[in-house]
């Protein structure tokens, strides 16, 4: 009888709980479930094609997927690799992005591809072989900030890792220390591989440092997000030594396939931020010139920005600068974002050729291998007045120089 | 919790004299007389009582003393070793808990044959439970896939000590996991000195728990105390909310609630992380700049807008793919509300006794690019 009663009363709330969970399972079927989809997954880190695969993490008894988490986030204490999750910066020589962004031959990353500068990548100058990785790019300064001799340049210039983490400490919500520089500029999880935008949704590696707390979402992939849009007055330079067009070496060239760069860079590089920033090798770079502030460019009134020189000098530009209007030049048009051989990371490559040597502020030579790729200066010109840097800066009054 | 007791004696009460009415309509239709039927009632009624409140706070189901001891030596056919022979038992913790979950009072935790764990072992076809299964774990190179427990295979070939172990994380009776010191090569076990239920003071498993499968509670487990039958599964000084089928095929309203507590640094010995700690202490930091991922962490502490909030959806439903730890245990939690309830514990990722995956993950996380961290990585 016992069982009787145990057995009728388990009948009826079994009868309950089949119910109850035909009902729950259908429910269950609508809000559960693992998420696979996501940027991360279209990312250069996480796609399933060429996304991060380091060889320790992918020979067994490891067999952590290509572009799993795991190849950069340790699930150990000590990490699978040794390295933990603050060790994002030890010095310009070493930070946690160099374990793959590195020489092909020393990269974790399987298969590691050759990662050039601006100027070959967008300037489509084959001849730019050094620096051929991220981490070299880096490396035209040392620890301290100084210039070191890299690809044969002992005047060379890279973006001072100390300085960014520095600087975005606080900033955006990017926390108070141990600051992964790179997140500067990159959202490691959604940055694409390809950085030539085309159509209404391209890609791009790039993020505003101060759309961290926003979303951070990619910059320079949406339409609206382009140098045509910044201006219409942009006109890309030549790719390497053809007719063609920065940076897919096309027959676009209004800026509708480049990423807003003058909004991306001023970002961080606006005046508003002038007092925060300090650079030792610009300034030992320009004979202190300006101090050690960076005085950052207001590309409103700048005759390389907004504001028209009203010089009528169409007749005094290169192509394809020729029509008689105010050109807005983007910042990747003269500067690499990581380092280049030159000072003040002008590129070695401007407006489709690789002549220019900006190595020493001083000479005029050095300067007019730069100026010479987008402007006609004669021999005469101020000849004996030294660098042009004596009489032109990123905005008219000289105020802001470089 | 006296209250809830209470209530469910009521309910017990009730239920017999349902039972009682069924069994007055047979009478009667025997046409027995009253007096027997009224002597029947009573003996049930009471009967009734008792049984229900033994139930209450038992943690196996009705079963014959025999199922579990044998009354003489001579008896001993089972060939039980001396350890396993305390309090008479006639079987091992393995032992008794072999079999393939179909949702009955017994929970198995290892099955001769392959369980049934789809993706992430909470599907509606799964067998498995909360902690897993210790199938694969046993299967050749599946040392990764689990604890090793000594009764079912060799110690891990890699891992000879467990990983983050410092010796002086007590448990909240003061027993320590190896009493302080790990010898290499030591194989866990289920309970006991080595062991993750029970006191850690006793060799044998068996008196490790003695008591709580007679007298261990079950559903909310708010104030455990410091004996095994206390604690949320035995755990001693765990809390927890147990889900009375240990999670055989849950869904965001059934399930275990595990406690968790925020930015205690491993402080509070009440919470599932701290239950792991016990071994893996140095996994167990929750304070910034985090050097692995932080557990006992709540992912209210996120910006309202971050990504973390959209754990559970819109809905915010708790995933039980990935399950969130809460302040408060007193009930199960269908959705959370970032308010000291979506607490990140160590079983937010891995499942304590086994998976088929690398880890003991409770999804393919090597397999794939991260897929359950998605979760709460909500932008990833």
């Amino acid at each position: 009888m016992i069982n009787f009663c145990d057995n009728l009363t388990l009948s009826m709330q079994k009868t309950m709980i089949f119910k109850s969970a035909i009902l729950l399972l259908l429910f269950l079927c609508c809000i559960s479930g693992i998420s696979f989809a996501g940027p991360y997954s279209i990312s250069a880190h996480g796609n399933s094609a060429y996304g991060v695969v380091v060889d320790l993490l992918n020979t067994p008894p490891n067999k952590y997927s290509r572009g799993n988490c795991g190849h950069c986030h340790s699930n150990k204490h000590s990490g699978d690799m040794n390295y933990k999750f603050n060790d994002f910066i030890n010095s310009q020589a070493d930070i946690f992005c160099y374990r793959c962004h590195q020489s092909p031959v020393n990269s974790s990353q399987v298969s590691m591809h050759y990662q050039y500068s601006y100027s070959r990548m967008a300037g489509g100058d084959t001849k730019i072989n050094c620096p051929d990785n991220i981490k070299d790019a880096f490396q035209f300064i040392d620890v301290a900030g100084n210039s070191q001799i890299n690809c044969g340049s002992v005047n060379g210039s890279s973006h001072f890792l100390k300085n960014i983490s520095t600087f975005i400490q606080n900033k955006w919500d990017f926390g108070s220390k141990n600051i992964n520089p790179c997140l500067g500029c990159h959202n490691v999880h959604k940055a694409q591989r390809a950085s030539y935008p085309i159509g209404d949704k391209g890609t791009s590696p790039l993020s505003l440092p101060s759309s961290h707390n926003q979303g951070w979402d990619l910059w320079g992939d949406d339409i609206t997000e382009r140098m045509n849009i910044y201006t219409t007055n942009y006109q890309a330079p030549y790719a390497s030594n053809s007719k063609t067009f920065e940076p897919n070496a096309d027959g676009t060239f209004n800026g509708s396939n480049m990423p807003d760069y003058i909004t991306f860079c001023l970002d961080c590089h606006k005046k508003n931020y002038d007092t925060q920033m300090v650079s030792a090798q610009r300034n030992n770079f320009t004979n202190n010139f300006a101090g050690n502030f960076i005085r950052n460019p207001d590309w409103d009134i700048s005759p390389h920005g907004k504001t028209d020189g009203v010089m009528n000098d169409n007749i005094k530009r290169k192509a394809p600068y020729t029509t008689d209007k105010n050109y807005v030049l983007s910042c990747m048009d003269c500067h690499e974002a990581h380092g280049s051989p030159n000072g003040l990371l002008i590129r070695k490559t401007v407006n489709g050729e690789s002549t220019v040597d900006f190595t020493d502020w001083t000479s005029r030579e050095s300067w007019l291998s730069l100026c010479r790729r987008c402007h006609v200066i004669d021999n005469e010109h101020n000849k004996n007045g030294g660098q042009c840097s004596s009489c032109h800066s990123h905005e008219i009054n000289s105020e802001r120089t470089f | 919790m006296w209250l809830m007791r209470e209530m469910d004696v009521l309910r017990c009460l009730h239920v017999n004299i349902r039972c009682g009415k069924y069994i007055m309509n047979d009478l009667n239709r025997g046409n027995v007389n009253i007096a027997y039927f009224l002597i029947a009632f009573l003996f049930f009624f009471i009967i009734g009582i008792g049984l229900n409140t033994r139930q209450l706070g038992a943690s196996v189901p009705q079963m014959p003393c025999s199922a579990c001891h044998v009354m003489h030596k001579a008896e001993d056919d089972y060939r039980l070793t001396l350890s396993d022979r305390k309090a008479l038992l006639n079987n091992t913790c393995i032992g008794c808990h072999t079999g393939t979950n179909n949702g009955g009072d017994t929970p198995y935790v290892f099955s001769s044959i392959e369980p049934i764990y789809n993706l992430t072992g909470t599907e509606a076809n799964t067998n498995t439970l909360a902690g897993g299964n210790f199938y694969w774990v046993k299967q050749s190179g599946g040392d990764s896939m689990g604890h090793n427990v000594a009764d079912l295979q060799n110690p891990d070939e890699n891992l000879l000590t467990p990983p983050g172990f410092d010796g002086g994380r007590p448990a909240a009776d003061g027993t320590i996991p190896g009493n302080g010191t790990w010898p290499v090569g030591q194989s866990v076990s289920c309970a006991g000195t080595y062991g993750c239920h029970g006191k850690h003071d006793s060799t044998f498993e068996t008196t490790a728990i003695k008591g709580s499968h007679h007298q261990g509670g079950n559903g909310a487990i708010i104030a455990p105390g410091t004996e095994p039958a206390g604690g949320y599964r035995m755990l001693v000084g765990i809390a927890g909310y147990e889900d009375p089928d240990w999670e055989f095929r849950p869904t965001s309203s059934k399930h275990n609630q595990y406690k968790g507590a925020d930015g205690t640094g491993g402080s509070d010995d009440s919470t599932i992380s701290y239950l792991c700690a016990e071994c893996h202490w140095d996994y167990h930091i929750d304070i910034a700049p985090w050097i692995h991922h932080p557990s006992d962490y709540d992912m209210g502490n996120t910006a309202i807008d971050s990504e973390y909030r959209e754990y559970g959806g819109v809905s915010n439903a708790y995933e039980i793919v990935t399950p969130v730890g809460s302040n408060v245990v007193s009930a199960v939690k269908s959705n959370v509300t970032f308010n000291d309830d979506t607490i990140v514990t160590c079983i937010s990722c891995h499942r304590a006794h086994g998976t088929p995956y690398a880890k003991s993950f409770r999804w393919d996380y090597m397999g794939g690019i991260g897929d359950g961290c998605t979760n709460c990585h909500t932008s990833k």
